[in-house]
């Protein structure tokens, strides 16, 4: 016989093991955080020399930069139609429509709606330019020209138009991707259920599929939203936020004025702003829709 | 309530032919079983009459009415999926009420009926729950009350006992079997348990292999097994099954040779039920051989018995081990209990091998004369 000694349960050390995600948080989150906290409350340039210590950025913000009011109507127009119509709602149209064909076919539309997220960001952009070259070589003048309708030049006219489509177009497949694996998990007999019960197909749609996808939806509003609110690389590649201002929304406008115009201090300042506002959003949308109920206990034991 | 009618209905998906051509009918008010071992197609001739899935070919009637091509919601039958299939986002209550919301039912109408179906499987406390805060079978019973609370036509039960523990099983068998008779509504239930079948369905249809090996009552199936396939899915422990050869009048397994009641040439396989046999001291049995094994089973004992046949099992009532393992036996049984089936498994009706001429054919036996 051998001598096993029974060793009494210890609990593992917590810490130590969340060690290298902290120090990750720390060096690439908090880090830049403190950093630009500190710079927003100076008067720092290009030269990068702090002269003082000032509130007169917040001043500025809130009292004398007269582009913020449409700045930030331009953020919730481009934030908002790009989110509801695009990121949510043509990402549940394409996941409900590549599950109910044949399975080939339905991973063949979802392998191509991800072709542009996987190409370069410079890449897309150009192809955006190309579409809405208003000469004769770009590819919606030659169709206009084939029709013979008048020209238009969507970057001039309709610039806030052209990056909520390009947005839009690309971030639809993320919530395809999860919505398709939320349809797919629904019990495959549920539909059947539905259908002996008197529901039509749409009533099986409504009934059965919509409540599925009710809590990724959720999960994924807040996190397109905050991701939508805080990127801007499409519309610097494809109108630069002009014609003037007209395609700026906030996290555009912040890089502008801190890099265009070489105030740092002052795009740090905007930046705190912009943390606050999404600090703001995630709480209430956090509330609202409950989603402490969507997470899961874990599933093993380490306190 | 309604007649079922299945004429030649065959179903394939895509190459593979799930179902053959299956003619069958079910009268009003029926309680019939469907039974067979895992994977036969017993779900999917459940779902082609709810109208979940289209038949290949064929008609499906109900009340001489085609319905072959009718949605599924057009048809009125409940069903009761194996898996339940509860909405996990409504209570109970909006559960069970989920059908009536598609007929022209008003509110006060609704809370009746459901409070009735409720109670009908004694659900009434649980009404305001979600799915998943209800044990296996507290959900049945809701998914059997969604389902008969449209007062359908027909109901169908996909395994619905499968996934409840034993007492729970046993209870629920007798209390499907009373609803249905209080309802008497036409029902068919799947199952791949027989002893289910047996003890609840007025008649069984016994499938293998996506065709209906034997449509019959309990004990037509049982006693009566038109084939190798039923006589030995057929009850536990399964009959004794012994390969042999048949001239003329002669029977011979291995070295014994019986005498048949009428003439029958080719190879056969002789069948007979472990209880059916007893065991008696050796001389003059028609069979004999030592006892292999002993296995009380509290009412009852199951020996093997290495016979020169091969090992043969037997089934003694009572509580006493009256043979012990190595003890030499001989095995008798009613000649008309022994039934023979022939190469091709189909049983040969109103042949058995004779016991009376088999001491004689056993001496025969030794002289090679005969
Ligand atoms: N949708 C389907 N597509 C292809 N094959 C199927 C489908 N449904 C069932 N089958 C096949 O049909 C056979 C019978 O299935 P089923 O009726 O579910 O068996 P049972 O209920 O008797 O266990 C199985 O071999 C199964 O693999
Ligand atoms: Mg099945």
């Amino acid at each position: 016989m051998s001598q096993t000694r029974l060793r009494a349960h210890r609990p593992a050390r917590p810490l130590l093991y969340l060690m290298p995600a902290i120090a990750l948080l720390a060096i690439f989150f908090l880090g830049p955080i403190l950093v630009n906290s500190v710079i927003a409350f100076t008067d720092m340039g290009v030269n990068l020399r702090v002269g003082q210590f000032t509130l007169l950025n917040f001043e500025r913000i809130v009292q004398r930069d007269g582009r913020i009011p449409m700045v930030l109507m331009t953020t919730l127009i481009y934030v908002g139609s790009t989110l509801f119509l695009f990121n949510v709602g043509l990402g549940a149209l394409l996941a409900m429509t590549t599950t109910a064909i044949p399975e080939k076919l339905g991973n063949f539309f979802r392998g191509l709606w991800l072709l542009p997220r996987m190409s370069p960001a410079v890449l897309y952009g150009m192809l955006w330019i190309w579409i809405a070259d208003p000469t004769p070589s770009g590819l919606l003048a030659q169709v206009t020209i084939a029709l013979g309708l008048p020209t238009v030049n969507l970057r001039n006219d309709y610039p806030l138009m052209l990056v909520v489509l390009a947005n839009g177009l690309v971030g639809a497949s993320f919530a395809m991707v999860i919505l398709t694996s939320s349809i797919r998990s629904i019990p495959a007999h549920l539909a059947n259920a539905a259908r002996v019960d008197g529901a039509s197909e749409w009533g099986v749609l409504r009934h059965v599929v919509a409540p599925a996808l009710s809590q990724p939806i959720r999960f994924i509003t807040i996190y397109q939203a905050l991701s939508l609110m805080t990127t801007y690389e499409y519309i610097l590649l494809i109108t630069g936020g002009g014609p003037v201002y007209d395609s700026t929304p906030y996290a555009l406008y912040i890089y502008r004025r801190a890099f265009e115009n070489g105030a740092y201090a002052y795009g740090a300042a905007l930046a705190l702003g912009l943390m606050v506002i999404g600090v703001v959003i995630t709480l209430l949308q956090w509330r609202l829709t409950d989603m402490r109920s969507t997470f899961a206990a874990p599933k093993i034991e380490v306190l | 309530m309604a007649q079922i009618t299945l004429t030649n209905v065959s179903k394939s998906w895509g190459e593979t032919r799930v179902l053959k051509p299956m003619n069958l009918t079910i009268e009003d008010g029926e309680f019939v079983a469907i039974l067979g071992p895992s994977g036969c197609g017993k779900s999917t001739t459940l779902f082609l009459l709810a109208g979940l899935y289209a038949p290949s070919a064929g008609e499906i009637a109900f009340d001489g009415h085609d319905v072959s091509r009718v949605d599924a919601r057009d048809r009125n039958v409940g069903i009761v999926f194996q898996s339940y299939a509860l909405y996990p986002n409504l209570t109970v209550r909006e559960n069970i009420a989920f059908p009536l919301r598609f007929k022209s039912v008003g509110k006060p109408e609704t809370a009746r009926r459901v409070e009735e179906a409720a109670s009908l499987v004694q659900i009434g406390a649980l009404l305001d729950r979600r799915p998943s805060q209800l044990s296996g079978g507290q959900q049945q019973r809701v998914a059997l009350a969604r389902a008969l609370v449209k007062e359908p036509n027909i109901l169908l039960l996909d395994e619905p006992l499968s996934n409840l523990d034993a007492t729970l099983r046993i209870a629920m068998r007798a209390e499907l079997k009373a609803i249905q008779k209080r309802l008497g509504i036409t029902t068919l239930i799947v199952t791949h348990d027989q002893i289910e079948a047996i003890t609840m369905a007025d008649r069984i249809i016994c499938m293998n292999n996506g065709e209906i090996a034997q449509i019959g009552t309990p004990d037509d199936l049982y006693r009566r097994p038109n084939n190798l396939f039923v006589a030995g899915f057929i009850g536990t422990p399964p009959m004794n099954r012994v390969k042999g050869h048949a001239t003329g009048r002669v029977l011979k397994v291995a070295d014994e040779s019986f005498q048949l009641s009428a003439d029958h040439s080719g190879d056969v396989t002789f069948g007979l039920r472990p209880e059916d046999i007893s065991l008696v001291a050796p001389v003059d049995a028609p069979l004999s051989g030592l006892i292999a094994s002993v296995e009380p089973m509290g009412r009852e004992v199951f020996y093997t018995v290495d016979t020169p046949a091969g090992p043969i099992h037997a089934l003694e009532y009572g509580e006493t081990v009256r043979h012990a393992t190595g003890a030499s036996v001989g095995l008798t049984w009613k000649p008309e209990l022994g039934l023979l089936f022939d190469a091709t498994g189909d049983r040969l009706g109103g042949l058995h091998p004779d016991l009376s001429h088999s001491a004689d054919s056993r001496t025969a036996a030794l002289q090679p004369a005969l």
